[in-house]
């Protein structure tokens, strides 16, 4: 099994002012699972869009070969005749149509010139039993999870029997349990001769699935080999360019007062009358501690996070003392002016005004302060910008740039610098990491023990259990909607977690803080 | 992060395209003209003063409906709201009504209907495509019950007058200049602070070029107006209204938030901006400036046919701002390109109607001249991304 199903030649890619990629050279054999890796900005999701014809022919140099022959896509429809698909790292689903009508979308199945809805949908459900999820295909997408949804994007990629399968990031939003069927999938399909290109943030991932590993740096190949010869540290240092020496910084800082208690706390459901997201949750975060927060997808972290925060849509019933004083927020005013942030999950989605400048998303929570009477003291302002940008090293060319034109890490910069701006004692971080590659993630985490130095309490919700348990003082888990463990550090393994997490354990019997 | 070389010209704005627009349409008739006529009767103070005249009622709405398109809504019931204002109002003066009260009132029914307008949108989130085109209808209806469907004369000297007024020649170059002197010195002063911010200052050449371009700007206007009557007073008004338009979007947190909530509502909310209330202040806003409007309309007219005034103010607003640059989707925009928007519709309506073409022909030109907008604005955003 060593012959090359696709190849890439000194491909180089520019866009107007940056050469996104700048000579690659890739060999995948066929079948092998082969994991592709590089810091963000690396150059990697443009190597998958001119793999899979999204970038067409003729707009990169260099050349790519299939099954030896060369290949010029003109679109994707060309790349998937080819037998080339992709799945993004962006999902591309479209919310309000069924899962069935997103995997066929553009290939409807037809009885003449009528659709045919029962091969439409028996085709769907056969493709999502093959991927073991059990998944009504009439049932609309924007009502599963993304962890659902992800799988309705690879069904969607199985039904055009791609033999050379492009993954991009496709774990970034799947817990433990869904990232497992996804590999149980993908050596299906190995074993069936089926070759994937498999984007990850994650090493332990491409250690867990990977045959052969590429990384990328500054948009050209730093070389490839057999997994095998491969350890963790290797790779980091490949990517980086430098040794890195530890993925998660130590801190010694001692732990403060609680700041921030919470008992018996639920958040009614926003759509379902009478039943309740988020319920049983009591705890006290401590200044200069983490306290993290693990579960399931749709276990309702992230909505205990937002109820805290005062953003929930629906009722929140219980108690909350930030400092000993009443903390049930009705807006996310009053939570800023009380001295709680709010790092959210999709920074896209809900951390950034993509159309407006590095500057202004730095101060959009903190107008209030730096404004007299409604009108904005520019100079205060311009001073708190640059205060930020400095302190977090964000890589902008100034103030001024559009922050859609940043990368992953230092977009995640920008939120938090809108943050630490609020001067806040306590701060939610729902997947603070996501999307942020090797050497943020770290300035991340030594940005986290400064401030957890200087005082703050930190919530943090994560998918990614070694970033949970290494920073973390204190874990809580998550099942349901309930609080189902609060676990010392010394309590919270991987294993301890993810069995209270899925049910396995039962919930542990006192749950009142610690 | 490697940074784009560009011209200094490019550096002058977005808008740059639709400034070498404008001044070709300006070169374009002039030369027709003269080829056809022989004389300069289309560059000339009276004309470019016409202009002026035939936009300040579409312009002071489309300063309201910059905001409006900036938050991601729109207004479309402005043209009818000018009608049900321009008669209030000329039936209070007809009532007797001292003017600065008839004013404040017909300004304040404005605000209401503006009000109005908000709460629907803000508090039950129905789209404003749908509650405007409803007030379209309304404000029509109920200006023609309120007049009796008469066309309603004010009966009152002073306020047919007001429209036409004018400051003198000599103080209009006086004020010209002085407005000048301070331009400069704001120029100088917003140079040396981005300096001092640690900005990238534009660069000599670029700061040349603006204040080159900014001095042919004052001179060309000193030329229009003192060599024909002087300042129209509704100008100056319009003025007023733009300015602080300006203002609010660039020093106001208000302004800031009006961005971030077309932008992204969503993050806006989660960075502890209210976006209701910012949509309900900006659609009382639109309302305020419909009152203000209508009083313009209603002046210049001598009184207000309820079923004509204002008719299809709306989309020449919608005009002038979509063609200066504002982006439908909203977060994207300023009150700047509006007004250069809002001239290079009335210059090609009044090159086309001195030259003579048929009304018909005139509006099939200026759709196009939307869409030919609406075209280059997704080009260049395509490129941008």
């Amino acid at each position: 099994m060593s012959d090359v199903v696709l190849e890439m030649r000194e491909v180089t890619k520019e866009f107007p002012g940056v050469r996104a990629l700048n000579g690659i050279t890739l060999q995948v054999r066929r079948g092998d699972i082969h994991t592709l890796i590089g810091e963000n900005g690396a150059g990697k999701s443009t190597l998958l869009k001119v793999l899979s014809g999204v970038h067409p022919h003729g707009t990169y140099g260099g050349e790519i070969l299939v099954n030896g022959t060369p290949a010029r896509f003109s679109g994707t429809r060309d790349a998937e005749q080819a037998g080339v698909a992709i799945i993004h790292q962006e999902l591309n689903l479209i919310p309000e149509l069924s899962v069935a009508e997103n995997i066929f979308l553009g290939h409807e199945p037809r009885k003449g010139i009528f659709l045919d809805w029962s091969a439409t949908y028996q085709g769907a459900r056969q493709l999502m039993d093959e991927l073991s999820v059990p998944v009504d295909p009439r049932t609309p997408v924007k009502d599963l999870g993304v962890g659902r949804q992800q799988m309705v994007e690879i069904a969607k990629a199985l039904r055009v029997k791609a033999n050379v399968l492009l993954l991009d990031e496709p774990t970034s939003a799947l817990t433990g349990h869904e990232v497992e069927v996804l590999f149980e999938t993908l050596r299906r399909l190995k074993s069936q001769g089926v070759t994937c290109i498999y984007i990850s943030h994650r090493l332990e991932e491409l250690f867990a699935i990977g045959d052969r590993c590429t990384v990328i740096r500054d948009g050209a190949t730093v070389g490839t080999d057999d997994m095998a010869n491969l350890t963790e540290e290797k790779i980091v240092a490949m990517m980086v360019g430098r040794e890195i020496e530890d993925l998660y910084p130590a801190r010694s800082n001692p732990i403060g007062d609680p700041v921030l208690a919470v008992s018996d706390l639920e958040v009614d459901h926003p759509f379902r009358a009478g039943e309740r997201i988020v319920q049983g949750i009591g705890f006290e975060a401590r200044a200069g501690e983490v306290l993290g927060i693990a579960g399931l997808m749709g276990s309702g972290r992230s909505e205990l996070l937002t109820a805290l925060f005062g953003a929930f849509p629906s009722d929140v019933r219980g108690e909350v003392r930030l400092k000993g004083r009443s903390a049930r927020f009705a807006s996310p005013l009053e939570a800023i002016h009380a001295g709680v942030a709010l790092v959210t999950e999709d920074r896209k989605a809900f951390g950034l005004i993509l159309t407006m400048a590095v500057g202004e998303n730095i101060t959009l929570a903190s107008l209030d302060r730096l404004s007299h009477a409604g009108v904005l003291d520019r100079l205060a302002e311009t001073k708190e910008m640059q205060k930020w940008k400095e302190e977090l090293r964000i890589k902008a060319a100034t103030l001024g740039v559009n922050v859609s034109t940043l990368s992953g890490g230092n977009q995640q910069k920008v939120v938090f610098g809108k943050w630490l701006a609020t001067a806040p004692s306590v701060m939610l971080l729902d997947e603070p990491t996501r999307g942020v590659d090797v050497g943020a993630r770290v300035e991340m985490y030594r940005l986290m023990n400064r401030l957890l130095e200087e005082g703050m309490a930190v919530i943090m919700v994560s998918s990614s259990l070694p970033e949970v348990l290494n920073m973390s003082d204190r874990v809580l888990v998550m099942r349901e909607g309930r609080q189902v463990a609060l676990l010392s550090k010394a309590e919270a393994d991987a294993e301890t977690v993810m069995q209270y997490a899925t049910g396995a354990l039962p919930p542990q019997a006192r749950m009142v803080p610690a | 992060m490697t940074s784009e070389k560009k011209s200094p010209l490019l550096d002058l704005g977005p808008q740059f395209g639709i400034v070498v627009s404008l001044f070709a349409l300006i070169a374009l008739f002039t030369i027709v003209y003269y080829v056809r006529e022989g004389n300069f009767t289309f560059f000339s103070p009276e004309n470019f003063s016409n202009i002026v005249g035939q936009v300040m009622v579409v312009g002071v709405l489309a300063v309201g409906m910059t905001l409006v398109i900036l938050i991601g809504e729109i207004d479309l019931g402005v043209g009818s709201v000018v009608a049900l204002t321009a008669v209030v109002m000329c039936l209070l003066l007809q009532q007797g009504w001292a003017m600065p009260l008839a004013i404040v009132v017909t300004v304040a029914l404005g605000v209401v209907v503006g009000a109005w307008n908000g709460f629907w949108v803000a508090r039950y989130k129905i789209h404003s495509f749908i509650i405007t085109l409803g007030m379209l209808v309304i404000g029509r209806g109920l200006a023609q019950i309120v007049s009796g469907r008469q066309n309603v004369s004010p009966r009152n000297e002073e306020f047919t007058q007001f429209f036409f007024s004018t400051v003198p020649p000599g103080v209009s170059a006086a004020l010209i200049f002085i407005a000048f002197v301070a331009w400069v010195a704001m120029q100088f002063r917003a140079e040396s602070r981005l300096r001092s911010f640690g900005f990238e200052p534009p660069g000599e050449s670029a700061q040349t070029a603006r204040l080159a371009i900014g001095f042919l700007g004052f001179a060309f206007a000193g030329w229009v107006f003192c060599g024909y009557r002087g300042l129209p007073l509704p100008f100056l008004l319009w003025l007023g209204v733009v300015l602080a338009g300006m203002f609010i979007l660039d020093q106001t947190a208000f302004g800031r938030a009006i961005y971030a909530v077309g932008g992204n509502a969503s993050a806006a909310a989660l960075s502890g901006i209210n976006v209701g209330s910012i949509k309900w202040r900006v659609f009382m806003i639109s309302g305020l400036l419909c009152g203000v409007a209508g009083i313009l309309a209603a002046s210049r007219e001598g009184g207000a046919t309820p079923g004509n005034i204002g008719r299809l103010n709306e989309l020449d607003a919608i005009a002038a701002v979509v063609i200066g640059g504002t982006s439908l989707m909203g977060g994207i925009g300023h009150v700047r390109g509006t007004i250069l928007g809002l001239f290079l519709l009335a210059v090609l309506a009044n090159g086309m109607s001195i030259l003579g073409t048929p009304q018909d022909l005139q509006e099939v030109i200026k759709g196009l001249i939307i869409i030919a907008a609406a075209w280059f604005d997704v080009k260049t955003k395509a490129r941008r991304a």
